[in-house]
């Protein structure tokens, strides 16, 4: 077995496919035997030369022979894994990350592919991808090891959109604030994607833990985001949801009852997420808004409909400086994330209603 | 960067935020607190994420051999055998997501073949069970016609132990007409043969397969009987022994492989050798509509067994700490009793003595008699509920123990920390397949629908198991159970127990077995649970005595 021939633009790539000919051989024979298709490896090895490139012109001889090793033994196992293709997450992650991860790559080629490609994979479906790529990009040459890259690119995944490692990313936040490293507060403000103008990385993230929807330049009153919505636009639902419950946790967390079935929404100021609830188990009972939260509500939206369910977000949730509440209401299927001012706290659990 | 490289469709942006709204898991992650909110306003954090989980490092425990979940390794290897190594689209270890789920069901031709489509993650019996056995370092048959891939499955446990192909290939035995022991087990140096004094001073150069954690027979019921009967020691008692001297061959997994099972192949295989077999699995006919793969194969030269990713391959301290692990799994008492009872209709025959104890099929079968025409002359019960009708034995406690290892095993394989139901349900039928046999004239397979039972012996067994819990639940046996409250207040010890209490006990032993005796018909449980009260009188009656000498 040959190695896939690579385009003559690409004279690194070409050096090191030269050099390393047996072992590449070797990974590329295995991968074969594996169930690889021909034709996939043939384009992915054709593929990996521009940003393998990038690499090559950038780090140092001994580190090149080991990424190019490491790089054609990711790509085999993602063709393997019938994970190279148009819509693949890391797929993506090495042709448009890795290139802008030259330091990361050159350090620890094994555990930056670990975190980068495995982890776009893992992320994908929650999160911005293009731009958790770019904050990571961003944030390479702040990052001196390891342990801050992965800590990095929590922090950057948080940001993106992916609120359900809200806490863990707050801690690896913590991690790279405390680190005794003059980049830190660079990385973390890249990461976070805060101008010079706004609070410092250290207090944004202090702000966000005692209130998951604060952040600078962020709306403080009002309806903020609405989630969910019409299968048929994109959402996860065909019927009309109606807001039960808040559940504890420290990112705000709601349970919603939705075509027969419970789902919960997670949410902070840098996104959210729908799901199922594993449990699949009905409530089994449900208590009606108050009238008071209703009126607030309805002060501060701009809709004027029967509302079905509305919960403040529960204690554990934060939310010092305002009240977050989610709010069904009859003729949507979106739900409404309303900001109220900060007042003496409904008691929890509040539940919505459904009829 | 590449710029001709667009972000994945799949990532859409909501309007305000950055998250595609499909519901993404269908499971609570393995370790989160329970399976989800049981009402009110229950911890939402179960749905939290970690870095670690998402990007490694030492607390998702890469690298660190004590944090690897070796439960999602074995799944994860699994699936690479069905998806990579073995063409077994086969899914017949049904499982159900529970009563709260509709099954869906065909009923195809002219004899109404029921085709389920599971509701829950099912698996290929062919591949799952030997990878149990490699969980809990049993031994497992694989039977079926030549060129069903039974030898290249025990290859591939072989590999996945972690053993290089050529390795597994050398170590792997087969069985032929001429097979001594010298040949399968080692054989004593020429030079010691001539020179020693005594067998103490005979070195014996053992085969380098007996020190494997995976042992592979091949058609091992071609091998002549004498040899058999050496095999099993080391099969059951893991040593060897050749001219005086022995070889411990410690655990390890087995597969043993045979184009016929029922007393076939060039010798018969000595009851007590197929006695040691833990589990036996048929290989499944090669579904023709996935002939595509085989040509792919054939033309590119895929060699499946030697391109086993590295992990899924289990090293030493890997493999023992995943048979720990299995052994750590709990059986629960709602599905340990409706084992107990189902094993108990077995074992008994009424009219096969007078001594309350000898009311065996054993002792029917010691005696040269065939417990079918016992059976036939009982007219106590009804021959087509009593499950016992329709074997000519029982079970022995090595069959009991394997179906504990293997309950275990399926449990933790599905990610459970204790044994469910349906985890012992799926293993029963190729833990005894070979251990109970049917009696083919019982009234039970004359029913036209019932007949094809005659040679399904998985359905067979796993239909009596079904009828057994259904009269357990029928008998209320988890909401009462006299015999076990007995049984529970014998062990918790007679250490200080006073005169007037010992007697009370007694009392209502015999108040039980009182009520049993008028018109209650003597099934197996009934005797099972005489039985247990007879051995709790005698212990209250031998203490009662000490009690009186001491005074």
């Amino acid at each position: 077995m040959t190695t896939a021939p690579v385009a003559a633009s690409f004279p690194a790539w070409e050096a090191q496919l030269a050099a390393q000919r047996g072992t590449l051989n070797q990974v590329l024979a295995t991968a074969r035997a594996a169930g690889a298709s021909a034709d996939v490896l043939r384009t992915a090895m054709r593929e990996l030369g521009p940003p393998v490139e990038a690499l090559l012109a950038v780090l140092d001889p001994p580190r090149a022979e080991v990424v190019c090793r490491s790089l054609t033994e990711l790509v085999c196992d993602l063709v393997v894994r019938k994970a190279w293709h148009d819509r693949s997450a890391e797929r993506w992650a090495v042709l448009s990350v890795l290139p802008g991860l030259p330091r990361a790559v050159g350090r620890s080629p094994r555990t930056t592919i670990e975190v980068v490609v495995l982890g776009a994979g893992r992320i994908a479906r929650e999160t911005d991808l293009g731009a958790w790529g770019a904050r990571l990009a961003a944030a390479d040459a702040h990052l001196s090891d390891d342990a801050a890259l992965r800590a990095a690119a929590a922090v950057a995944a948080w940001r993106s959109g992916l609120v359900r490692v809200r806490r863990s990313a707050l801690s690896a936040a913590a991690t790279l604030v405390e680190a005794d490293d003059l980049h830190a507060p660079d990385a973390l403000r890249v990461l976070l994607g805060l101008d010079d103008s706004d609070d410092s990385p250290r207090d944004a993230l202090a702000d966000n833990a005692a209130d998951p929807f604060s952040w600078p330049g962020a709306a403080g009153r009002g309806t903020v985001a609405t989630y969910g919505g019409y299968r048929a636009f994109g959402g996860p639902w065909t019927g009309v949801p109606v807001v039960i419950e808040a559940m504890t946790s420290s990112t705000p967390t709601w349970r919603v009852l939705a075509d027969g079935i419970p789902w919960v929404v997670v949410a902070d100021v840098h996104g959210h997420v729908v799901l199922r609830e594993p449990s699949g188990a009905l409530p089994s009972a449900t208590v009606a808004p108050s009238a008071d939260l209703v009126r607030d509500v309805r002060a501060h939206v701009a809709w004027e409909d029967e509302v079905t369910g509305a919960a403040p977000a529960a204690a554990g949730a934060g939310a010092s400086g305002a009240r977050p509440v989610l709010v069904s209401r009859e003729t949507s299927c979106r739900l409404d994330l309303v900001l109220l001012p900060a007042t003496a706290r409904e008691p929890v659990p509040v539940g919505g209603g459904y009829r | 960067m590449n710029e001709s490289i667009e972000v994945p469709s799949q990532v859409g942006r909501s309007p305000l935020g950055h998250v595609s709204d499909a519901p993404t898991l269908a499971h609570p992650r393995a370790g989160a607190p329970g399976a989800g909110p049981e009402g009110g306003t229950s911890a939402g954090g179960a749905f939290d994420l970690d870095v670690a989980d998402l990007f490694g490092g030492a607390g998702a425990g890469a690298g660190e051999p004590q944090g690897e979940d070796l439960s999602e390794k074995l799944r994860q290897a699994y699936f690479w055998v069905v998806n990579h190594a073995i063409i077994s689209p086969h899914y017949d270890v049904e499982f159900s997501a529970g009563p709260g789920t509709p099954e869906t069901s065909y009923l195809l031709g002219d004899s109404r073949a029921r085709l389920t489509l599971p509701s829950e993650q099912s698996y290929s019996s062919f591949v799952l069970l030997p990878l149990l056995t490699f969980a809990v370092r049993g031994r497992c048959l694989l039977i079926g016609g030549p060129g069903r891939g039974k030898t290249a499955s025990a290859l591939l446990m072989g590999v996945l132990a972690g053993y290089p192909v050529r390795d597994v290939r050398r170590a792997m035995q087969h069985g032929h007409p001429q097979l001594t022991v010298s040949d399968l087990f080692g054989t004593p140096l020429p030079k010691d043969l001539v020179q020693a004094d005594s067998l103490a001073e005979v070195d014996v150069a053992w085969r380098s397969w007996l020190g494997m954690r995976v042992k592979i027979i091949d058609e091992y019921n071609r091998i002549p009987t004498r040899t058999q009967s050496a095999l099993l020691t080391v099969l059951a008692d893991g040593y060897v022994e050749v001219f005086d001297q022995f070889y411990e061959t410690g655990e390890s997994a087995w597969y043993l492989t045979a184009n016929d099972d029922a007393g076939g192949g060039t010798y018969q295989v000595v009851e007590a050798l197929r006695d040691r077999i833990d589990v036996v699995v048929h290989a499944l006919p090669f579904n023709n509509r996935f002939l595509g793969d085989l040509v792919t194969r054939a033309e590119q030269g895929i060699r499946p067994e030697q391109a086993v990713p590295e992990r899924i391959v289990f090293d030493d301290a890997q493999h023992e700490r995943l048979h720990r692990e299995v052994l750590k799994v709990r059986i629960g008492t709602p599905v340990r009793r409706r084992l107990e009872f189902f094993a108990s209709q077995l074992e008994l025959l009424e009219g096969s003595a007078w001594q309350f104890e000898y009311r065996t099929k054993d002792t029917a079968r010691l005696a040269g008699i065939d417990p079918h025409v016992l059976a036939a002359a009982d007219s106590g019960r009804d021959r087509l509920s009593d499950i016992g009708s329709q074997t000519l034995n029982g079970l022995s406690v090595r069959a009991l123990q394997s179906l504990v290892a293997y309950a275990k095993a399926m449990a933790y394989f599905r990610g459970r920390t204790t044994v469910g139901l349906d985890d012992l349900r799926a293993v029963l039928p190729f833990v005894l397949h070979d251990k109970l046999v049917p009696d083919q004239q019982s009234p039970v397979f004359d029913d036209p629908a019932r007949e094809a039972l005659r040679s399904d012996r998985v359905s067979w067994i796993r239909d009596m198991f079904d009828q057994a819990c259904q009269q357990y639940d029928a008998y209320g046996l988890d909401a009462a159970d006299p015999v076990g409250d007995v049984l529970a207040q014998v062990s918790a010890g007679l250490d200080a127990l006073s005169e007037p209490e010992v007697l009370s006990r007694l009392a209502e032993i015999e108040k039980i077995l009182d009520g049993w005796e008028d018109g209650r018909k003597l099934h197996g449980h009934v005797y099972d649970d005489a039985l247990v009260l007879k051995y709790a009188h005698q212990r209250y009656t031998n203490y009662l005595s000490w009690l009186r000498w001491q005074r």
